[in-house]
């Protein structure tokens, strides 16, 4: 038992194996010898092991020309092979280079990484430009309506406060409500109507021709051009009259200019609006 | 009833009171050629507005440090109307009686200085009257220094403010008016008689502004004041002393016109005084305009 476990069976197939193989030309050693006298299972195995070795060693091969034309064949298959993977690459080419409308559409968003996070930059800036623009679009048609809305409160304050002012008692603050509201002569009906309730019943000589001087901005003065010749028939002031003359007179109003010269024989005028009316009335005439 | 109602009986009554009495007294003491009344503001803390209404006489208007108003009132004996007779001939025409004088044998003139004057204050608000029948009167007013002014006087020599920083409105038809350190905003006209300011300092609160038919208009300015000022006359002349050279505003006036527009050409004069500033206007029609610099 003790030869027999220092022999062991895998030591008996490797010194079998390398004898098939020819490289040990010397006789089993006899421990192994005995070691599968006494061991019937190792001798099938190795009788196994033997024949496994012996009978591929044994195989019948193929002739030489059998073997020309194999290779020939396995060329000619290798060359096949070649030519249908060139052509799969040339036609994927061509897809890529001559996409269909929806192709390319689809292209953009399966961009390769680089264009991806190009057309992600370029869409970012994008977004970052266009972002303000639309939100100002937004913002600028809200604040457009809010900014209108206060136009309009500021106008209709300002009309208020310069109506108030246009009715104060002192002279200075008629003065300052002239000035303040020039801004809106040409706007507001309404201040247009107390200028010209001013000019007609004012006690100031200043005022008056303050008032007339921002009545002389209105773009066309025929609206108001009979409420000045009536002012004619009761100032008395000859300041205002000529001023009032010639305000009517240099408006470029042909309507106008004929009324204002029908007032030649107005004897309510003064002697001095009198003579600046026909001075003036003869330079137009020229 | 509330104590608003009451506050203002009592300041009614107060008012009743106070010129009912400055009546009295004024013709009480008819004999008298100088009366001297002094009248409390209602609250001397805030700034007072003074209101002169004058027929006939001279108004002096100062400004001084004190809170309360001090009016001295003398009737003018000497007051001459005729020395003014050119300009009511030239404005005015008068009624001619003809009418024979009755017979003054053994009767010699009283002379008598009786005036009617009203003095009002409410709300720091003091109003003093001399209506058209009284004897002419001049009276001599001090108020604080930041009262704001409105005066006006039908015929006399004069209307003289000075030192006053509040607002003014001046107007006399016959009689000069004069004033000197004023800060304004003023506002001054006169039919035929002078307007001459020196201002002080000019306010830029509010525009001021002269007008007159035929007296001349005479300012004089500090050389640091920022002003625009605007002339208007034309009959007289402008002449200056303002470093400021004066050009004649050209209108454009594009209006109904074939060509579309009209072009103004020295409608009126403007100097922009240190680059401009509130407006100054100035109106005559025949008076000259006097322009100067401090």
């Amino acid at each position: 038992m003790s030869k027999e476990s220092i022999v062991q069976l895998e030591d008996i197939i490797a010194w079998k194996v390398q004898q098939i193989q020819n490289k040990v030309n010397e006789p089993m050693p006899l421990p192994m010898q005995q070691a599968l006298e006494v061991n019937n299972d190792w001798r099938q195995e190795l009788s196994f092991v033997e024949h496994f070795y012996t009978s591929q060693a044994d195989e019948q091969r193929p002739s030489a020309q059998l073997s020309t034309r194999f290779y020939q064949m396995l060329n000619s298959a290798q060359v096949v092979q070649e030519q249908r993977v060139h052509n799969t690459k040339n036609n994927a080419g061509e897809v890529r280079f001559q996409p269909g409308i929806w192709q390319a559409i689809s292209s953009w968003f399966m961009p390769a990484p680089v264009y991806q996070f190009a057309m992600l930059a370029v869409c970012f800036g994008l977004g970052w430009y266009l972002k303000p623009i639309d939100n100002n679009t937004v913002a600028t048609n809200h604040e457009s309506q809010q900014i209108s809305a206060l136009q309009n409160e500021v106008k209709s304050l300002t009309t208020m406060v310069a109506v108030s002012m246009l009715q104060n008692p002192s002279a200075t603050e008629r003065l300052n409500g002239i000035a303040y509201s020039a801004s809106l002569i040409d706007q507001e009906p309404q201040i247009q109507q107390t200028l010209l309730k001013v000019l007609a019943t004012d006690d100031s000589t200043s005022v008056k021709l303050a008032a007339l001087k921002s009545l002389a901005e209105i773009q066309n003065i025929a609206p108001i051009a009979d409420a000045l010749i009536d002012v004619l028939n009761t100032e008395r002031n000859p300041l205002v009259q000529i001023n009032v003359l010639q305000m009517l007179l240099l408006s470029g109003n042909e309507d106008v200019y004929l009324k204002t010269t029908n007032q030649l024989t107005n004897t309510e005028l003064s002697t001095e609006a009198s003579k600046i009316l026909e001075q003036l009335s003869q330079v137009n005439q020229i | 009833m509330t104590n608003f109602k009451l506050q203002k009986l009592t300041t009614v009554i107060k008012t009743i009171t106070l010129a009912n009495a400055l009546i009295f007294s004024a013709s009480a003491y008819a004999q008298q050629a100088e009366r001297q009344y002094s009248v409390e503001l209602s609250d001397p803390s805030k700034p007072m507005f003074l209101d002169v209404e004058m027929y006939m006489g001279n108004i002096t208007i100062e400004g001084y440090e004190g809170q309360t108003v001090e009016i001295v009132a003398e009737v003018l004996n000497d007051f001459q109307p005729d020395k003014h007779k050119d300009k009511w001939q030239k404005n005015w025409k008068r009624v001619d009686t003809n009418k024979p004088m009755r017979s003054t044998e053994g009767l010699t003139p009283v002379s008598h200085t009786a005036f009617n004057l009203e003095i009002m204050e409410s709300s720091n608000r003091v109003e003093i009257e001399s209506e058209f029948g009284s004897k002419p009167v001049a009276i001599v007013v001090k108020v604080p220094q930041n009262a704001s002014l409105d005066v006006n006087l039908y015929t006399g020599d004069s209307i003289n403010i000075s030192n006053i920083s509040g607002n003014v409105e001046v107007e006399s038809h016959i009689g000069n008016i004069n004033g000197t350190l004023i800060t304004g905003p003023i506002v001054a006209e006169t039919h035929a008689s002078d307007i001459v300011i020196e201002f002080n300092t000019f306010s830029d609160s509010a525009p001021s502004s002269f007008a007159t038919h035929s007296g001349d208009i005479d300012i004089s300015l500090l050389a640091n004041t920022a002003s625009t000022v605007e002339v208007q006359n034309y009959q007289g002349q402008v002449l200056s002393g303002l470093g400021t050279e004066f050009e004649s505003v050209d209108k454009v006036n594009k209006k109904q016109r074939e060509n579309g527009q009209k072009i103004e050409i020295g409608s009126q004069l403007q100097a922009k005084l240190n680059g401009g500033g509130q407006v100054m206007s100035i109106n005559t029609y025949s008076g000259n305009v006097y322009l100067r610099q401090k």
